[in-house]
């Protein structure tokens, strides 16, 4: 009986349907497209509470709205690089998602339209660890990607992106990161724990040394932060105590090329702080940093009260704003000078307007959205 | 193969005791004490990262404490999940957990005797991450160039069941200042 009430149900539905037809046109499932130009932002998603399952959310830097979103495994690093619409990401898999076999790739991404298009086995030792962004850079020229090892022994995984293989396993002991020279390809830095730059240069069967630089910095009394940014020719770093310092990684060995006292003199004891806590743009040399007060030993990822500008060149502060309690930021290097910040209490990202070139530093506020469960890492292209 | 991976992770783990030590030794028993007394009482929980924001940065150990709080003593440089919200205990893990077999080490007053204490920070691994108790103290940690005293990383990096679950706080040793 009930069977027979279901069926005629469903004939009714059927002929509903087609009545409806005749009003209407079906509508077609397809995708959205990512209009071609449109900058992005990338909110790099730890998702520590579920970390098998990390994310990045492509968001329009405009209005913050979400484009889409790339899964990234476990832990997974992420690389945003300029002179190609791609995203890299290096990552493991569990064969059993939360158990089994580890596996790890480099996997390509499309940044049209996010979908995945290709990935690269790289041996199992890659460092499972918080978005630093300095732990997966590529050559100047996109031919390699350097992929930051640790077993906890660190070493630099070298992968031929056109060969589509990895190439090299380079100790770097005692040193983490990888910041790339401009004008040798195979050249990056690598900062040590006794203070200096190590500066290894692969070679074509893979080979490589590391020459270390002079002492640079004191990672006891002024470590320096992971995540540097790139500035012209050189990488500029921010430090626990709150300097900034410019470092030339061009030649066979580091060098210093400027160190700015930021905090130096101003009451309240301000510092440096966060994941991510400096920025700089391109064509102005300003840095942005991201400040707190009453620092002190084990504050330096305190999220920031104020953002502060740094001009570069004069070696001077021009500029203080008040900031969301940001843990990371990025400059959008287009026409619409922007800072893009993590708010590390309400995992947002803020988008802050900056001055147009000549005009006094301001932080204009901006739209705020999700950046995720636990971001850690912001990109902007 | 395993043998020799052992006696890395030895002279690694050594390393970084000295390391946590030679720091200890360098800051001083007074001076940690100075950084503490300065530090502010109280801090709830934040909802979505613990920074210590009032406290200017130093582990708030307090004597009244206890260990499925952020301020208790020994989680002065622990940034993870608390294992004793987890289903373990302060230096156990949880029944299905593996402990890790690498470390990463602290160097943390204890309120009740004033004494410094070795802090060995294992993490428990093997199973999806716990999602509670979510701690963020850094005293004397330092980046990835520093790794014996680095907590932005998963230190189940040795294990074969590398997923991350939380982490215990084991006294290994007094502090070389505190003895």
């Amino acid at each position: 009986m009930r069977s027979a009430l279901l069926g005629l149900s469903f004939i009714s539905l059927l002929a509903s349907a087609a009545f409806a037809q005749d009003e209407i046109q079906p509508e077609t499932v397809g995708n959205l497209t990512i209009p071609r130009g449109t900058e992005i932002v990338f909110s790099v998603d730890l998702a520590l509470n579920h970390v098998v399952d990390g994310r990045v959310y492509a968001l329009n830097s405009k209005d913050l709205k979400l484009l889409g979103i790339i899964g990234t495994g476990s832990l997974g690093m992420v690389h945003v690089p300029q002179g190609t619409s791609d995203i890299y990401v290096a990552t493991s898999h569990l064969s059993r998602t939360t158990r089994g076999t580890r596996s790890d790739f480099v996997e390509i991404y499309s940044g049209e339209d996010l979908t995945f298009k290709e990935e690269i086995p790289i041996s199992n030792n890659r460092a499972q660890a918080l978005n630093y962004r300095s732990l997966i850079w590529t050559s100047s020229d996109l031919k390699y990607l350097f992929i930051q090892n640790a077993t906890p022994a660190t070493s630099v995984t070298v992968v031929d992106m056109l060969a589509k293989t990895q190439v090299a396993d380079i100790p770097n002991p005692g040193c983490y990161g990888i910041f790339p020279a401009s004008k040798t390809p195979t050249r990056f830095a690598t900062t040590c724990g006794d203070g200096t730059f190590g500066t290894i240069n692969v070679t074509a069967d893979g080979s490589a040394e590391m020459r270390a630089s002079e002492p640079i910095f004191d990672a006891d009394k002024d470590a320096l932060f992971s995540g540097a940014y790139r500035w012209g020719e050189n990488w500029v770093f921010t430090s626990y105590a709150g300097n900034i310092y410019v470092v030339d990684v061009e030649g066979e060995t580091a060098k210093l090329v400027d160190k700015i006292a930021v905090s130096e003199g101003v009451e309240g004891n301000w510092r440096p702080g966060g994941y991510q806590p400096i920025t700089v743009r391109n064509d102005t040399g300003m840095a942005y940093l991201l400040m707190h007060s009453n620092g002190t030993e084990g504050s330096h990822k305190n999220p920031a009260e104020e953002i502060w500008a740094v001009d570069l060149k004069t070696k001077k502060v021009v500029g203080r704003a008040a900031s969301v309690p940001g843990i990371a930021l990025s400059a959008s290097q287009g026409d619409a000078p922007a800072l893009f910040v993590i708010d590390g209490l309400k995992a947002e990202i803020v988008r802050y307007d900056l001055p147009a070139a000549g005009q006094a530093f301001a932080l204009t506020p901006g739209v705020a959205a999700s950046g995720g469960a636990l971001p850690d890492q912001v990109e902007v292209r | 193969m395993a043998r020799i991976t052992d006696r890395l992770f030895g002279l690694i783990d050594g390393y970084a005791e000295n390391g946590a030590r030679y720091m200890a030794q360098r800051t001083g028993r007074r001076s940690v004490l100075s950084l503490i007394g300065k530090a502010a009482i109280g801090g709830a929980l934040l909802p979505i990262l613990p920074f210590d924001r009032a406290g200017g940065g130093t582990a708030r150990a307090q004597a009244e404490k206890t260990d499925v709080e952020c301020e208790y003593w020994r989680y002065c440089a622990l940034d993870g999940f608390l294992c004793t919200c987890c289903g373990g205990s302060v230096n156990q893990c949880p029944p299905n957990a593996a402990v890790s077999k690498v470390t990463w080490v602290g160097t943390c007053q204890n309120p009740a005797d004033s004494k410094e204490y070795l802090i060995s920070y294992n993490d428990c691994c093997g199973v999806s991450s716990c999602g509670r108790c979510l701690c963020n103290f850094n005293l004397r940690e330092r980046p990835g160039y520093r790794m014996g005293v680095h907590n932005d990383i998963n230190w189940c990096m040795a294990n074969e069941a590398s997923n991350y679950h939380c982490t215990v706080a084991a006294v290994v040793g007094l502090g070389s200042s505190g003895g």
